[in-house]
């Protein structure tokens, strides 16, 4: 019999260990009390949210007795999806740049799961919701939306000003401006003595040395399956520092010329406004269709309906 | 987080104006009752919310004031600058000489589009001179030509522009008596328009503000300057900054968005009434005490009474138990007297306010069925008193108020357009009902652009099968309203309209249902009434009719945003035929 795979984890345990990291990055707190079940189902939701799209993982029992090969596939998949450590690092660390978060990728959900033809399922009375609060809870959903939306222009209205503000101040000449933390530690360098010792601490552990190792192998394995896959057209994923670009023509850096400095390439605004904005284009047509489709069945039932008048928009 | 205002017409300036004046004298007060540090607090966050710091000592209001004659502009503009501690921008007003004319028509089709990219850019920079915009507050009369006309135009252009930001439009109910002839008509106009673009609509009625000029603050002579005063004191208690429920450490950054998510997230129910406790004149404060208890009590007796001050309120009211049916008054014609919320929203101000007890607020028989009071009811705090007003509340509600002076404006605005020559056909209504009419041209009026056209439905009992489309009508009338635009010494109110109904066009009666009662056949529809199942615009969904306290019942929203056209269309004398007739009543019986 060939000797088990080393590394293997029980499948109780990976899902533990993918429910624990998981929670960390959606900011909750990881009980060890909650039931397996629960884990589980919070592990595949998960998953769902940031696009796993294998049938295979979400048939695993719920009590967590099989499946080591699925998690460990996931597992990997998170680490290069999501960034996972860099998120779990990222938690802790003092972020020195204004971050933004950019994801233009199409929804390439599997929706096999569910049919086409959904049917409402039979309430009895007692189960029944008022359709005006449901309206009432819709509102609700609308306005906190648009109060979000305000408090975001805020933040641009006020970054912008920073990064005017602090023109020329940086020494990094591809920045040439402070961002927010920078601004402050400027102003407040007393506030940042633990980054300085914090550093030192992560140092003395040899953890950035470990971290990137691991990193560096599951990178390489996973260059090896690309190669073996289709071509994906590369979709902008994942967070960026902001960094504000005047349009001067003096400026050595052009608008969206990226630097070879950085590990990231850099990407324009008006690019991704402009990938947003056909997305938007294209919600926009599905939506109207959709509308059209509930309009037209809304006027089969009211003729149905005897003694109605049915006025549609 | 600040909010732009927009002065509208004569009315919308000169409240405009008191507000302001309000604010700014509260906050400059030395009666703020707190500690020093709340006062700073409170300071700063109401400078944020109203005033712009320019190189100016003095602040300048985040206001754009806007009318279609000088005189009130001016007047406003240099009574701020005199007193000193505020004034408006220097550019941001924009008037022109000859007024509307009360003309709804003139504000909304002439003045609005001639003079939009003007008024939107003093809007515009006002927005951009905000680090947050948190939304517009616009202050307009119903009753003229240029708030209410001018007023619905630029809301809509407001909405078109900042599709994201809140809309809060402060309206002012005409008297009664008052008058202006066409002021029915400008109000029925005013509100089916502005529901479609604003988010709430914050009514005040000026035969109640009157009163309480009248019998609680002691004002012989009532002047509109009074009247202003009163309504500024009252949006001032509302708008100054507060801790809402979540967030008790600073000052709430989002008060318009805060209002709209607790109140009218709904969006057939957008009207809100205002009321506040205690009013009375300033000499009278120092002589005065108040208790928490005593002021709860009063303001929510005031509120399911419909009571709009504290004197004078009926303790009889009482709210329905739970579970009981609800009294046919169909049969008594007894109106129902207690007044049914959707959603209210306490404000209190000034010393001891945490230890305010509010259940009487949260008991579910003040509210709809279908909203409990967790969500329907909230609360806003400070400990820093307001006005000189050692303790205060203020009531934001969103309930039945408004249904009976709604009643009235249609009513007269109905009665008034029957009356109109040429409608002679429509005071005779079995001929009417019976007979077939074609186009017909009156020439007599002084209108030529349309033809007037008449409308006559066949209707025949024994056929129960006779349909009409209102659809089609509606839109057609729709069209037919908007291109006869009011031009030059052609008054709007002049046009009659009425439309023939294409052929295949069928009329279907419906007649709910009482209490659970199966329909009734339509030979016993003597006193029963008819109602309509409508599709309300936006939605999409289908609304049912709620037997509620009286027959009709539309939704108010599908009612204010038809009232153009339905007003037109549906003369049906009710009670007296057998035959088929239907009164419009104007009852949101959808609580």
């Amino acid at each position: 019999p060939p000797p088990p795979p080393p590394f293997l984890l029980q499948s109780l345990d990976f899902w533990r260990l993918l429910y624990a990291l998981l929670k960390q990055i959606h900011g909750g707190k990881w009980t060890e009390s909650d039931a397996i079940d629960n884990q589980i189902r919070f592990v595949k939701s998960a998953l769902w949210y940031h696009g796993y799209g294998r049938p295979e993982l979400y048939r695993l029992p719920s009590d967590g007795s099989a499946g080591s090969r699925e998690l460990l596939l996931a597992f990997s998949w998170l680490l290069h999806r999501l960034s996972l450590l860099e998120q779990l690092l990222a938690r802790n660390r003092v972020k020195t740049g204004d971050e933004t978060s950019v994801c233009t990728c199409e929804d390439d959900l599997p929706n096999s799961q569910t049919g086409t033809t959904e049917r409402a399922p039979e309430y009895g009375l007692e189960d029944r919701v008022d359709v005006r609060y449901l309206q009432w809870l819709n509102g609700r959903l609308r306005f906190q939306w648009r109060s979000l939306h305000a408090q975001h222009q805020e933040q641009c209205k006020l970054l912008h000003k920073i990064h005017l503000f602090t023109s020329g101040s940086h020494m990094d000449q591809t920045l040439g401006h402070f961002s927010v933390t920078e601004t402050d530690l400027v102003r407040q360098p007393e506030n940042y003595k633990q980054v300085k010792t914090r550093e030192e601490e992560l140092q003395k552990e040899g953890f950035s040395a470990t971290a990137r190792k691991i990193e560096e192998s599951v990178e390489l394995k996973l260059l090896n399956l690309t190669h073996l896959c289709a071509p994906k057209k590369p979709q902008l994923h994942g967070s960026c520092r902001l960094v504000y670009r005047s349009k001067h023509p003096a400026s050595k850096m052009g608008f969206g010329r990226s630097v070879s400095k950085e590990p990231v390439s850099a990407v324009s605004a008006t690019e991704v406004i402009r990938e947003l904005q056909m997305r938007e284009a294209s919600l926009e047509r599905e939506l109207k269709q959709l509308q059209e489709e509930c309009r037209q069945r809304l006027d089969e039932i009211a003729e149905g309906l005897d003694g109605v008048i049915c006025i549609s928009p | 987080m600040s909010i732009v205002t927009v002065q509208l017409g004569q009315c919308g300036n000169q409240i405009g104006h008191e507000v302001f004046n309000a604010i700014c004298s509260d906050v400059h007060g030395t009666h703020g009752l707190c500690s020093k540090k709340e006062n700073e607090s409170y300071h700063d966050a109401c400078k944020e919310r109203f005033f712009c710091e320019e190189e100016s000592e003095v602040p300048v209001a985040r206001a754009v004031l806007v009318d279609m004659e000088p005189k009130v502009i001016g007047q406003t503009l240099s009574m701020a600058a005199r007193s000193g501690y505020w004034k408006y921008g220097d550019q941001s007003h924009f008037c022109q000489k000859q007024g509307s004319g009360n003309n709804w028509a003139n504000g909304y089709s002439v003045h609005g589009p001639r003079h939009k990219e003007v008024i939107m850019n003093l809007v515009q920079k006002e927005a951009e001179k905000c680090d947050r915009l948190g939304g517009f507050f616009t202050i307009m009369s119903m009753a003229g030509g240029t708030g209410s006309g001018l007023g619905a135009y630029v809301t809509q252009c407001l909405r078109d522009a900042f599709p994201t930001s809140f809309i809060l439009n402060h309206v002012i109910w005409p008297y009664g008596t008052g008058e202006i002839i066409v002021q029915n008509y400008n109000s029925v106009l005013t509100l089916s328009h502005l529901y479609q673009s604003s988010d709430a609509l914050l009514v005040h009625e000026n035969d109640v503000i009157h009163k309480i000029c009248a019998q609680l603050m002691n004002i012989k002579q009532i002047s509109f300057r009074d009247v202003n005063q009163v309504i500024a004191h009252q949006l001032g208690s509302v708008f100054q900054p507060t801790y809402t429920a979540e967030c008790g450490l600073h000052y709430s950054r989002n008060p318009l968005g805060d209002l709209m998510e607790t109140l009218v997230p709904h969006p057939e129910f957008k009207m809100l009434g205002l009321r506040n406790i205690p009013q009375m004149p300033e000499n009278s404060l120092a002589y005065s005490t108040f208790s928490w208890p005593g002021l709860i009590k009063h303001l929510r007796q005031m509120l399911i009474a419909n009571a709009k001050m504290e004197e004078g309120i009926d303790w009889q009211v009482r709210p329905p138990r739970l579970g009981s049916s609800i009294p046919s008054s169909h049969s008594t014609n007894k109106p129902l007297q207690f007044n049914t919320s959707i959603a209210n929203l306490v404000i209190l101000r000034g010393k001891d306010m945490h230890s305010v007890d509010l259940g009487s607020f949260r008991d579910p028989s003040l509210y709809t069925s279908w909203l409990n009071p967790q969500d329907a009811f909230n609360t806003w705090k400070t400990p820093r008193a307001f006005n000189k007003y050692e303790k205060s509340a203020s009531l934001v509600s969103n309930s039945q108020f408004l249904l009976k002076p709604l009643d009235n404006v249609v009513g007269k605005a109905w009665n008034m357009f029957a009356s109109k020559p040429g409608t002679g056909a429509l005071k005779s209504p079995p001929e009417h009902l019976f007979s077939e009419q074609l186009w017909h041209k009156t020439p007599r009026t002084a209108n030529t652009l349309l033809d007037k056209i008449q409308v006559t439905v066949q209707l025949n009992l024994k056929k129960t099968n006779v349909k009409l489309y209102f659809k089609e009508v509606c839109v057609l009338l729709d069209t037919a309203l908007k291109t006869a635009q009011a031009s030059s010494g052609m008054r709007f109110m002049d046009l009659i309209w009425y439309k023939k109904l294409p052929k295949g066009i069928e009329l279907l009666p419906f007649l709910h249902c009482f209490q659970g009662q199966p329909r009734h056949s339509l030979t016993k529809a003597a006193n029963s009434s008819v109602g309509f199942l409508l599709k309300p615009p936006a939605s999409g969904f289908l609304s049912h009719l709620c037997p509620c306290s009286r027959s009709t019942a539309w939704t108010l929203r599908q009612l204010l945003t038809r009232l153009d056209v339905e007003l037109i269309i549906l003369n049906f004398n009710y009670s007296a035929f057998p035959a088929l007739s239907v009164k419009l009543e104007v009852h949101n019986g959808r609580f």
